[in-house]
């Protein structure tokens, strides 16, 4: 990994078109400004891993829970 | 065409019914191909349905069935990559998470797909008040 020292306002370029900017820093947290593409996704990693570890675990739903869930809607109706 | 389903077997399909994923869903990337399967009478449950891979299935639901006063703020930049900002074009589902115990909705992450353009994508709502595992039911074990 390399790491980097920054101060505010200074930022790192990550290759010609992404640009990271240093904003503030302050009580251990830093905000950080983004510039990126349109098609680049930005996402905060710990959010964004909780959505790929839901999205996994919603696959193994239970097929029987699954079936018994859609016979109930069927009766409700 | 005929696809394989988790759910349903093998079930024909035409090619204007396939919704195109662009950057798949977030731990299946590369899965860009889906469908919508109505799942429960009167579309109350829907499953979409990876073209490709039968084992690739969620079942998914009307976030506002699951708690009424949902709501969702969408960057219209975001909207425009599906294809537009018209709110009469553009559908809204929950992925749920079924198991034994309890049955859970990703309220943060919606999956929002525009029916016109036949695009789809999985939202993330940082500032979201709902979570990835709003609980719907849980069920209580009983003792044998």
């Amino acid at each position: 990994m390399l790491v980097l020292s920054r101060k505010i306002n200074e930022s790192v370029m990550i290759g010609e078109d992404i640009e990271v900017l240093v904003i503030e820093s302050k009580d251990g947290s830093v905000k950080i400004g983004i510039r990126a593409p349109k098609n680049v996704r930005v996402y905060r990693k710990e959010i964004f891993e909780e959505i790929k570890n839901e999205n996994k675990q919603a696959l193994s739903a239970d097929i029987d829970m699954v079936r018994k869930l859609l016979v109930d809607k069927e009766v409700e109706k | 065409m005929i696809i394989n389903t988790k759910f349903f077997g093998e079930i024909e399909i035409q090619d204007e019914d396939i919704i195109d994923f662009n950057d798949g869903l977030p731990g299946f990337e590369d899965i860009k191909k889906f469908v919508l399967i109505d799942a429960g009478s009167q579309g109350a449950l829907k499953c979409l349905q990876s073209v490709e891979y039968r084992e690739i299935a969620f079942i998914v639901a009307n976030p506002w069935d699951v708690v009424s006063d949902y709501e969702m703020d969408i960057d219209d930049k975001q909207l425009e990559e599906l294809g537009g900002t018209d709110i009469n074009s553009l559908l809204a589902y929950c992925i749920l998470n079924i198991t034994n115990e309890r049955i859970t909705a990703n309220l943060m992450a919606p999956v929002i797909i525009n029916i016109y353009a036949k695009r789809g994508r999985q939202m993330v709502l940082y500032k979201s008040r709902f979570t990835t595992k709003h609980i719907i039911k849980e069920f209580t074990v009983k003792e044998v």
